[in-house]
């Protein structure tokens, strides 16, 4: 099996863009990806394009991905839209990886999604229709809704306080202050987070991740392309991916998602490290409560004992495991179709030195956890350095 | 030997006592553990479903025919027919007329395990007659007034209690409504529908004539449900009041006699239990085609049997109890068959509350109204859980672990249609 390196990953600010347009947009993600190395990048040796996203707003469901190549100077390249919600653009990098160990030279991976130019009843449109919309749609549910069941079965079953929930909002605001892409630069107190109005109870205002316009890319080349390019890339040591009963009433247990454990455990087999070999991570923290299950999920800390380790600080930045350095989705914003690349671009900038005050020192190995709707699809990436 | 056994739904009662205060000056001890509002999601076929479904669960009754009434307005038979289940071959239905109303009343007070389920009737006092005639009769009906004057009359004094007009009432009953019914029926037969419709029943069980008594109804029914409670033993009478009504209809001046019935007793009554149901003024659900994610009316409907019933497949191999129902079992994989029905009493998982407007478009009507509502996750001791709406309860009143129970209500309007299925309320 091939090698896989990640040459170049960059992204526009995620927040409000009103009138670029998906072609507009997605070419500025691009120009910050090239912009990132200090190397020249041979964007015309690209054989595939993967672009993740869910709808943006149904301006352009059809094709995008033709129109997105062509406005990069690529037409005529291989391309097409990758749709899995919320993790559509973490199936994306996936599926350049296989592409480049298949025999590709290079390959994009991409995502995109606006959704801020679009009245409430419009985004309620796109919100509403990646659950189980025979059953958990015509019961009236959303996706706060959904994970507020989760959060509340978490709470009854493992005590798990309202603190913890707060505390990755407030640890995920505090990140985002260092980071020039993030929606929310803005800090905010537990107080502020507990006292919030409620979205769906118990989670409030706070506890959910906002509605953003954006796009992000990352550029993979093969093991072979990758000496002509540059001397020390970042590798992608292991690509795992699951799917789940997309309603939640399926599942057998509500409190942990098995696609983040099934995904984890096969990107954990392929990259041949261990948990504590991971120096900081990305997690799909569409809500607060998300950010819990996952950082249990994933094998950081045990089912059910998360919420005191984020209480005494052990995921933020000096933490055992830092989660969410870039702000997360909570607070750098999530832009659906362009979250799972987003990460990307996240763990790229913290093995490549660059991610300036938020960089963790030493980072050798980060992970990506990329999760669709509630918990039916999910990636999970784990990338290395000098590795 | 008590009238606690009676379930007897009201739909005026409420005001009915309040006019009494008003005019007459008489105040009952009443205890009002309620006063409900019919919720949105309530409608004449959702209380005659969910009248059905409690009549099934707590006596056990062979239904050997149906007679079903179907009135002019708003009754989705179909549904009715659906939800409960019932089987259709024994159900004869009786078109919209007048007399055939009584006439399957009638019948049904001449056939054993027979049951009247009338719903709708234009002339709420026919729905009232129900009561009289069937051994089991579920009614239901935004009774419109009919014509409030209050006659004396000894016939009457036969069964005073059962006629109420308008409304909704099912009877619960030990026998002794049975047997009331049996020892005086020719008089029920002919007495009661004439005081009630003004027409006399002939010995075929058809109608003809007008009889000089005419329509009753309004405070002559409480009054007389009253002395009949003041001349027997009981002291306490758990009557829960259920129906509908708009209070302006009932709003009229009780005549003197009555007055003399209810002072002349010297007896306190305690209601111990009244609950009454008030349709909401307000416009029907537009029903607009959903944004979004937009399910099909036939899709809906080819569910219906697990929206409606609760119905569940069973894996052919590991047993597993599957719901919603699919092709394959989501355990060990295998084909599923046709299973049981999945109990209406349940076990709450989890719970939250949708932000009134964040919740996805076809339910922005409830949302208008109603505010927020709750969303739960429902545990069945079969095993399945299942995603529904909770109703007639606040989020405060919640805790995982509560016992529920499974109800029919109305979900939404789409495309002009109502969409109905289960919802769950707390034990």
């Amino acid at each position: 099996m091939k090698k896989v390196a990640v040459i170049a990953a960059g992204q526009t600010p995620f927040g409000t863009h009103n009138g670029k347009g998906m072609k507009g947009l997605f070419q500025e993600a691009v120009e910050d990806a090239l912009a990132s190395v200090d190397y020249q990048i041979p964007l015309n040796k690209t054989n595939e394009v993967y672009i993740g996203n869910l709808g943006a707003g149904g301006s352009q469901l059809g094709n995008p991905a033709a129109l997105i190549v062509e406005h990069l100077g690529l037409v005529g390249v291989s391309a097409r839209r990758v749709e899995n919600a919320c993790a559509s653009s973490g199936f994306a990098f996936r599926d350049a990886i296989h592409a480049i160990r298949n025999g590709a030279d290079m390959a994009i991976a991409g995502g995109i999604e606006i959704m801020n130019d679009l009245n409430s009843g419009h985004q309620r449109y796109w919100l509403g229709v990646s659950g189980d919309t025979e059953w958990e749609r015509t019961a009236g549910a959303t996706f706060s809704g959904i994970y507020a069941l989760m959060a509340r079965r978490h709470m009854y079953e493992y005590g798990t306080p309202r603190e913890a929930l707060a505390q990755c909002a407030v640890k995920n605001h505090e990140n985002a202050l260092n980071n020039p892409m993030a929606q929310f630069r803005k800090a905010i107190s537990m107080d502020r987070v507990l006292s919030a109005p409620m979205v769906a109870n118990p989670l409030g205002l706070f506890d959910c991740c906002p509605t953003s316009d954006g796009a992000s890319v990352a550029i993979l080349v093969s093991e072979d392309l990758v000496k002509e390019i540059t001397d020390d890339p970042v590798w992608v040591l292991g690509s795992g991916a699951a799917t789940d009963h997309l309603a939640i009433h399926d599942r057998q247990k509500i409190t942990e998602l098995l696609a983040t454990r099934k995904a984890a455990d096969q990107a954990f087999k392929q990259a041949k490290v261990n948990i504590s070999q991971i120096d900081f991570a990305e997690v799909h923290d569409c809500f607060t409560i998300a950010e819990i299950l996952a950082i249990e999920d994933l094998g950081f800390f045990e089912k059910g004992k998360a919420a005191s380790e984020v209480l005494n600080g052990e995921t933020s930045k000096r933490g055992k495991i830092p989660v969410n350095t870039s702000g997360g989705l909570k607070a750098k914003g999530h832009p659906l179709g362009a979250t799972g690349t987003g990460q990307i671009v996240e763990l790229f900038k913290q093995l490549t030195n660059k991610a300036d005050k938020r960089q963790i020192a030493n980072a050798s190995i980060g992970l990506a956890h990329n999760v669709g709707g509630s918990g039916a699809t999910c990636t999970v990436h784990i990338m290395g350095k000098g590795v | 030997m008590g009238i606690s056994n009676l379930v007897r739904i009201l739909p005026r009662f409420y005001y009915e006592i309040e006019d009494a205060k008003e005019y007459i000056g008489v105040t009952y001890s009443t205890n009002y553990e309620k006063i409900y509002t019919l919720g949105l999601d309530e409608d004449v076929t959702t209380l005659a479903v969910n009248t059905f479904l409690e009549l099934k669960e707590n006596i056990s009754f062979n239904i050997s025919k149906v007679y079903f009434y179907k009135g002019i307005t708003d009754i989705d038979l179909e549904v009715f027919i659906e939800a409960t289940n019932l089987d259709i071959s024994i159900i004869q239905i009786l078109d919209n007329s007048e007399e055939n109303g009584l006439y399957g009343l009638y019948q049904c007070s001449t056939t054993e395990d027979s049951i009247f389920i009338g719903i709708d009737h234009p002339k709420s006092t026919d729905v009232a007659l129900q009561g009289i005639f069937a051994p089991i009769a579920i009614g239901a009906s935004f009774g419109d007034g009919s014509i409030l004057e209050v006659t004396e009359s000894k016939e009457m004094s036969l069964l005073p209690m059962l006629r109420y007009t308008g409304g909704f009432f099912n009877i619960k009953s030990d026998g002794w409504l049975v047997n009331q019914l049996k020892s005086n029926k020719d008089n029920f037969i002919t007495n009661f529908a004439s005081i009630s419709t003004g027409k006399k029943i002939l010995s075929n069980g058809r109608f003809n004539g007008q009889s000089k008594i005419g329509y009753t109804g309004g405070l002559t029914c409480i009054n007389e449900f009253v002395d009949m409670a003041l001349s027997s033993d009981y002291n306490e009478i758990d009557v829960i009041v259920l129906g509908s009504s708009k209070p302006l209809y009932y709003r009229y001046k009780p005549s003197k006699n009555l007055n003399v019935i209810i002072n002349g007793s010297g007896k306190k009554i305690l209601f111990s239990k009244i609950i009454l149901h008030i349709q909401r003024d307000v416009d029907k659900d537009p029903g607009r085609t959903a944004q979004g994610a937009f399910i099909s009316n036939s899709i809906y409907l080819q569910q219906k049997k697990s929206r409606y019933q609760l119905k569940a497949v069973e894996c052919t191999k590991c047993l597993a109890i599957i719901f919603p129902p699919r092709k394959y079992c989501k355990i060990c994989n295998s084909l599923t068959k046709d299973g049981l029905q999945l109990s209406r009493n349940a076990k709450l998982y989890s719970f939250t509350s949708i932000l009134k407007g964040a919740a996805p478009t076809e339910f922005d009507y409830q949302q208008k109204f109603e505010g927020e509502y709750i969303v739960a996750i429902i545990e069945f001791p079969e095993g399945p859980k299942v995603i529904s709406q909770m109703t007639d309860v606040d989020i405060s009143g919640l805790n995982v672990g509560d016992l529920v129970k499974m109800v029919f209500r109305k979900i939404y309007t789409q495309d002009n249609l109502d969409r109905y299925g289960y919802k769950f309320v707390k034990k």
